[in-house]
């Protein structure tokens, strides 16, 4: 029997529902943003975050547009076709340097063995200063190039007592077995695919003393104060991203491996070294004021000093984790 | 279940969540010791850390000693924190390993800084090798301290944690308590104080007379047990009342037809009675004359015992009416009714010299006449046994207590022993000779009746030569029978 009792029930059930209805579809406003990454360990965050769908929990639909390197990324940045783009600092640094204005929303990882030079022992290079007179390949503008003049300082070797040649990562194996080049400067995934091409005739260094290099996440310095609410849901993403890698490593490196296209075994060697943290810490100021000296010696800059803290993004961090943002302003 | 093992699970239980929360609470203890213990290690982790930078800023000093021994302290630290089986979680162990890394590298760098000689710096390729040292140590320096006030964060959080458990412990565990006690409260409440409450209850009203008691649903244990003794001994009670009553009331038949039989023959021996006296009498007065002494003493002798007789019969009316006579209750003014009494004793009664001492304002609810009979017959009896006193002495009066007020009527003539006291209120009874003290020994048996029909007793006490002691209660009126009705 219908009483005005049930009706008003019913009604009040119905305000709910439609309450709870509209709660939803705000829910499901979502943001569209592209990331654009190399296939690097570095980037392993924003591929955990999408592999395990924290993005969508934050309601970000992400597309991630994969380069051959960071600087492919940052290149994607500047030409509009990404929002955001994740890259070594010197990458970053060299943007910056050129007058483009660009911020850093957050460094995701800091390695110092991803970097490496590869030889040929054939060509009598069985120590770093034999690298004195070679023909020594490297992708010019990328943490590999910045590398490869790190070590030789470090090794006491002049810079310019070498032949640099610009070869593209993906190119470094082939370049060195055909004999192209003696040696590489380059990074994983590619300093394992040199060595296997080589076989027995590689010999590999690793200097950390010498570089560490940080991931970082950039992103136009308007876009990112324009939609700073977005970039904070990346962050937030971000941030649990580095919570499951964490608690779960050995998933997490399957997960990055696959998204990367490579086997797990490959990544293993760089994982280990890699700390993955979201994080804005101050000695990323060191290194980026470091590029630029390099930079502008090479003619890949113009010369002048670069206030870089004026390309931290810090107060989007700030506002989800305060305790992350250890870089005074 | 049994009260007894109802106690046992109890007991159980509470022991039980007592055991518990110790245990909890220990383990809380436990816990937060730990989380303290490994922040203190983790504080001498960024002391260690803060020293190394402070030292590796002076490394042109040449001070490597000091970092080494730093360091040192630092690996010791981190060596303490892995062997004593701590949950340093993923974050820590991965810091920590990042902070031993970065204080390796540091080292190396400083060690290669120190072979350095002064001239290296003239070189242009030492003087790029000497900022890139620099560069990197001061960049190892920030992250270390980066990583040891993370560290210091997480060992806060942890002994934040630790401390929230111990004290969310204690909350359940005093929760627990009350609750375990809430339930323990509730079962002894229903299982023990309510059915107690209602024996209670139902004693109470059985004991102030009121029958009407519904036996209980009784539970299966101790309490249970004790209401159905409780309901079988009202049970017994109710037949044995039952059993009294049809008793009394045969008795009270058997009774009045015996008072009517003695009635009738006292009433019917009168008649042939006075023939006797009155033929004896006729017999002395015509004839006396031609009889000889013994004869006519014989004639005196049938008409003095025909006079005891007739003396006798009339007592046994008189007990016969009382006992018979209806109950018209009144306030009786006990003292003015003594005092009367005791003024007509001394009209009738002038060469005797009795003090006579009436308490005044005994009130009582009663028969008038009945109690004016009672009480002249005690009074009748306290004139007659101090007969032989110069100076007779007469109370009435009264003593009361919490339970009831009892009369008395005290004298101090001849009293009697008390081994006959039994033999007091009996018919026709006397404990003294007929030349003494005459009398039928009715008048006691009439008081005794006149006193029990208003629901009273009476006893004496006395000893001989020094004066008797009679103490009469009247009791309250009771409900009649048709009131005292139990039902099952």
């Amino acid at each position: 029997m219908i009483t005005p009792g049930r009706v008003g029930l019913l009604v009040a059930a119905l305000a709910v529902v439609a309450l709870l209805g509209s709660c939803d579809s705000r829910r499901r406003d979502i943001d569209r943003l592209t990331i654009a990454l190399p296939n690097s360990a570095g980037a392993a965050l924003i591929h955990t975050a999408d592999a395990r769908g924290f993005f969508a929990e934050e309601s970000l639909d992400v597309t991630l547009v994969a380069t051959p390197h960071g600087q492919g990324a940052a290149e994607l940045l500047a030409r509009g076709e990404a929002d955001l783009a994740a890259a070594a600092e010197v990458v970053f640094a060299l943007s910056v340097a050129k007058g483009e204005n660009l911020a850093v929303l957050s460094a995701l990882s800091t390695g110092g063995r991803d970097n490496a030079i590869v030889a040929r022992r054939d060509r009598a290079v069985t120590a770093p200063r034999d690298l004195a007179g070679k023909r020594v390949g490297a992708t010019l503008g990328t943490s590999g190039d910045y590398f490869l003049r790190a070590f030789l300082v470090r090794h006491r070797v002049a810079p310019g007592s070498i032949a640099l040649v610009d070869v593209q990562p993906e190119r470094i194996p082939q370049a060195l077995t055909d004999g192209t080049i003696e040696a590489a400067a380059t990074w994983h995934p590619f300093v394992t695919r040199a060595q296997q091409a080589l076989g027995s005739n590689a010999i590999v260094f690793i200097e950390e003393d010498a570089y560490r290099r940080t991931f970082v996440l950039f992103g136009s310095a308007e876009n990112l104060r324009t939609r700073r609410a977005t970039m904070q849901r990346v962050l937030r993403a971000l941030i649990r991203a580095e919570a499951f890698i964490l608690s779960a490593p050995e998933q997490a490196l399957r997960l990055a491996a696959d998204r990367m296209n490579m086997a797990p075994e490959g990544l293993r060697a760089t994982w280990r070294d890699q700390r993955f943290r979201v994080d804005m810490p101050q000695s990323l100021l060191i290194t980026l004021q470091d590029v630029i000296p390099w930079a502008v010696a090479r003619g890949r800059a113009p010369a002048g000093r670069v206030d870089f803290l004026a390309h931290m993004d810090l107060d989007a961090l700030r506002e989800v984790d305060r305790a992350r943002v250890t870089m005074l302003r | 279940m049994r009260i007894a093992t109802q106690a046992s699970w109890a007991a159980c239980g509470v022991a039980a969540t007592i055991v518990i929360m110790a245990v909890a609470t220990l383990w809380g203890g436990r816990v937060e010791e730990r989380a303290q213990r490994q922040r203190r290690e983790i504080d001498e982790i960024v002391l260690a850390v803060l020293q190394f930078r402070s030292a590796s800023d002076d490394h042109v000093t040449g001070r490597l000693d000091s970092t080494e021994k730093l360091w040192a302290a630092v690996a010791t630290r981190h060596q303490w924190l892995v062997g004593h089986g701590y949950d340093l979680g993923a974050e820590e162990a991965v810091l920590l390993d990042d902070l031993k890394r970065r204080i390796v590298s540091a080292q190396r760098i400083l060690a290669e800084l120190s072979t350095l000689a002064a001239s290296d710096a003239e070189d242009e390729s030492g003087r790029l090798l000497l900022a890139q040292m620099q560069r990197r140590l001061v960049a190892h320096q920030q992250d270390s301290l980066s990583v040891a006030y993370r560290l210091a964060t997480i060992a806060d959080a942890r002994v934040e944690h630790a401390h929230r458990r111990l004290a969310d412990i204690t909350l359940a565990g005093l929760v627990s308590i009350t609750l375990v006690a809430g339930a323990l409260f509730g079962l002894f409440r229903r299982n023990v104080l309510r059915p107690v409450g209602q024996l209670a209850d139902a004693t109470r009203r059985i004991a102030a007379g009121h029958w009407t008691y519904v036996p209980l649903r009784h539970s299966n244990d101790e309490i249970g047990d004790l209401g159905r003794n409780f309901d079988a001994m009202v049970e017994a009670l109710h037949a044995t009342l039952a059993r009294v009553e049809h008793g009394n009331e045969a008795l009270a038949v058997a009774n009045r037809e015996l008072e009517s039989f003695a009635y009738s023959v006292s009433h019917d021996l009168r008649a042939p009675l006075r023939s006797l006296d009155g033929f004896s009498l006729a017999l002395l007065e015509d004839y006396g004359q031609r009889l000889d002494a013994e004869g006519r003493d014989m004639l005196e002798r049938i008409r003095a015992a025909s006079g005891r007789m007739a003396t006798l019969i009339d007592d046994l009316l008189r007990l016969s009416r009382v006992t018979r006579a209806q109950l018209n209750h009144a306030e009786v003014d006990l003292s003015a009714l003594a005092g009367e009494i005791a003024r007509s004793l001394a009209v009738e009664r002038p060469e005797r010299k009795v003090e006579c001492h009436v308490e005044q304002g005994l009130r009582v609810d009663g028969d008038p006449a009945l109690l004016a009979i009672a009480l002249r017959n005690l009074l009748e009896n306290a004139w007659k046994f101090t007969g032989k006193r110069d100076e007779a002495l007469v109370r009435v009066g009264a003593r009361r207590d919490a339970a009831a007020t009892e009369y008395y009527v005290a004298d101090n003539g001849m009293g009697f022993d008390m081994a006959h006291a039994g033999q007091l209120f009996g018919a026709f009874q006397r404990l003294h000779l007929q030349s003494e003290f005459p009398g039928t020994g009715i008048g006691l048996a009439i008081v005794q009746r006149i006193v029990q029909r208003h629901g009273g007793s009476i006893r004496a006490e006395a000893s001989p030569g020094r004066g008797a002691t009679f103490y009469f209660t009247l009791g309250e009126r009771t409900p009649g029978p048709a009131e005292a009705t139990m039902t099952r």
